[in-house]
């Protein structure tokens, strides 16, 4: 039997089915490999007592053969996704106490589903940030190279399953934070359509941006947790009654048409070993008879200005109700309300989030707000068009997911812009609400992996995951570091 | 634009420190200098071009979105216990906060 630290999600399932091991034993291994990778500082919090009482459910529901679709099946979930009773920090000073009194849909589905939160993942606070490197809790390593970054902001998720401590994790995108840490370590990591997934108990970064997806070594794993906490929610007015996408196929439609868009394949930053690994997948689609298309993004250049004013505005509206009265952090020396919200903030939050809150409110202060949020939003109006007119000639976009491979910890320190275009290829389709995926294409010289990003049309999450299934299949890329097994 | 860091920290009730002040204060320039690239897009000047109000352009071609909004009725909600629970100076059931009206005395 291989491995279970090395199985994905579908074969652990079956393992499970056929009784070759207990959702109990399969919980132990797992608790065991996060004590062996603590160095990572992948979790913020691991939920071993109660991860064990949901296997031990699990196990006489399995005896029973009941057929949930996740049962048994230990997942992280990153610690912006709100869980009863079990803390979740945002990885933030400003909520290091705060004890949720309800679930989030996410955390709902995933229980009724059978699955066991193992654990909740380390992020960049607040869900700001392109790295891992800001959180309260400290920076997270990157299981392929421990003095890299993993990517941010579901660097925990990420690199909790680079690490084989769970098959799968639950993360969120804003501007790239499942993209590109997937890209980072060598995973899939897959945002959905805007409105797929419920945002109640999702605590708010930039709400018309935020999306729950996952990670993943595997595209059926994938497929299979993002199905799982799809679907509308009243209590989220912008979550969406749409049906699921159609079940994973082996026969992709060959006359699905991929874009190549001419401004992602121009931009100066693309290093050059991840321009040729990028170049080799659409070599390969090409070989496999799909017709590329070259396409144009015109108003490519400007996404990053666009996202580095609205999702800073809305970051500012926010987190306003950070006060330090009703939940989180409160200062101890106040003396007037005034003094105990100040106080509560600047002592509560880090200083990438007091960044985001000071631009957010500048761009929305009066006399500001037609020159800077107004004409963003204008802009992306321009980025969606620039979406829906090169999807009349193409159905899926193809295109690097991250300009480099993991950069060293503290390397992007002393420029806020140069951290930010780490996002430069994932911004574009979060502003527009596209589904959007990255998955592993090659490794540097270095061994660090490398991410190809497709781009799918509203709703067609099954198109870029059959894609992304026809790569691995042929392919099959290394699924873990070398040094994944640390007995 | 100029700008005045003291007055945006104070809108978004942040008390900085010398130190922060001055790296804040630069990485917000530089970001603000980032963000005039908006400036030189010549389309925006095409008053026909909407604001798009965020991503309801996603919804707004499905059947049944209007169907999104429910009716305003009371449901369940959290309990008094519950609501509480997180805060760190609770009494009577409510959130204590500082004083916030001063007391007059009586002339």
């Amino acid at each position: 039997m291989k491995n279970l630290l090395e199985q994905s999600a579908q074969e652990l399932k079956q393992g499970l089915k056929q009784k070759e091991f207990s959702a109990t034993e399969l919980t132990k291994t797992f608790i065991d490999q996060i004590n062996k990778t603590k160095e990572h500082n992948a979790y913020i919090t691991v939920c071993e007592e109660s991860a064990l009482k949901q296997a031990a459910e699990a196990d006489k529901l399995l005896a029973s053969n009941s057929d949930l679709p996740l049962l048994g099946l230990p997942v992280a979930v990153k610690d912006v996704v709100v869980t009863k009773d079990i803390l979740t920090t945002c990885a933030s000073k400003m909520l290091s106490n705060f004890n949720p009194p309800y679930d989030s849909q996410v955390s709902e589905k995933l229980k009724s589903a059978g699955a066991i939160i193992i654990g909740k993942t380390n992020l960049d606070e607040f869900c700001m940030g392109s790295s891992g490197e800001h959180s309260f809790y400290g920076p997270t390593k990157n299981p392929w190279d421990i003095e890299r970054v993993p990517g941010g902001t579901s660097s925990g998720s990420a690199a909790a399953v680079a690490a084989a401590t769970v098959p799968w994790a639950i993360g969120s995108d804003t501007g790239g934070s499942l993209r590109q840490p997937a890209s980072y370590c060598g995973l899939i990591g897959i945002k959905p359509t805007y409105g797929r997934v419920s945002r109640y108990g999702i605590i708010a970064y930039a709400s018309s941006l935020d999306q729950i997806g996952c990670v993943a070594r595997t595209s059926e794993d994938a497929d299979l947790l993002l199905r799982t906490v799809s679907g509308p929610d009243k209590r989220d007015a912008t979550s969406v009654k749409q049906e699921l996408w159609p079940e994973l196929s082996n026969e992709v439609q060959s006359k699905i048409k991929i874009g190549i868009p001419k401004e992602y394949f121009n931009s100066p930053g693309l290093n050059p070993e991840v321009r040729e690994k990028i170049e080799n997948c659409i070599k390969f689609y090409k070989e496999q008879g799909f017709e590329c298309v070259d396409i144009s993004l015109p108003n490519t250049e400007a996404a990053l200005a666009v996202y580095y004013i609205i999702a800073p505005a809305e970051a500012s509206s926010n987190l306003s109700r950070y006060d330090g009265i009703r939940y989180g952090y409160r200062s101890s020396k106040s003396e007037n309300l005034e003094e105990l919200y100040t106080n509560s903030r600047s002592e509560g939050f880090g200083v990438e989030v007091k960044r985001r809150i000071l631009i957010g409110t500048y761009v929305l202060s009066s006399g500001y707000y037609d020159a800077y949020y107004r004409k963003a939003q204008k802009v992306r109006a321009l980025i969606v068009k620039d979406f829906k007119e090169a999807f009349q000639k193409c159905d899926v976009i193809l295109s690097p997911t991250a300009p480099t491979t993991a950069f060293k910890i503290g390397e992007c320190d002393l420029d806020p812009i140069q951290m930010y275009l780490n996002d430069v290829f994932t911004i574009p389709a979060s502003l527009a609400g596209l589904p959007a995926l990255s998955f592993p294409c090659g490794l540097d010289q270095k061994g660090l992996p490398i991410g190809c990003q497709l781009i799918g049309n509203y709703w067609k999450e099954d198109q870029i995951l059959n894609l992304t299934n026809m790569y691995e299949k042929a392919i099959n890329w290394q699924k873990l570091p070398a040094n994944f097994s640390r007995a | 634009m100029s700008y005045d860091i003291e007055n945006v920290a104070l809108l978004a009730r942040l008390k900085l420190s010398p130190e922060e002040k001055e790296s804040l204060g630069s990485d917000f320039s530089k970001i603000i200098a980032y963000v005039q690239k908006l400036n030189s897009i010549e389309s925006l000047n095409d008053e026909s071009i909407e604001q798009t109000i965020p991503m309801t352009h996603v919804h707004q071609d499905l059947p049944g979105y209007t169907e999104n909004l429910r009716a305003d009725e009371t449901k369940e909600t959290l309990s008094n216990e519950l609501a509480l629970r997180n805060s760190s100076k609770t009494s009577e059931r409510a959130f204590e906060t500082p004083l916030i009206v001063e007391q007059v005395d009586d002339e």
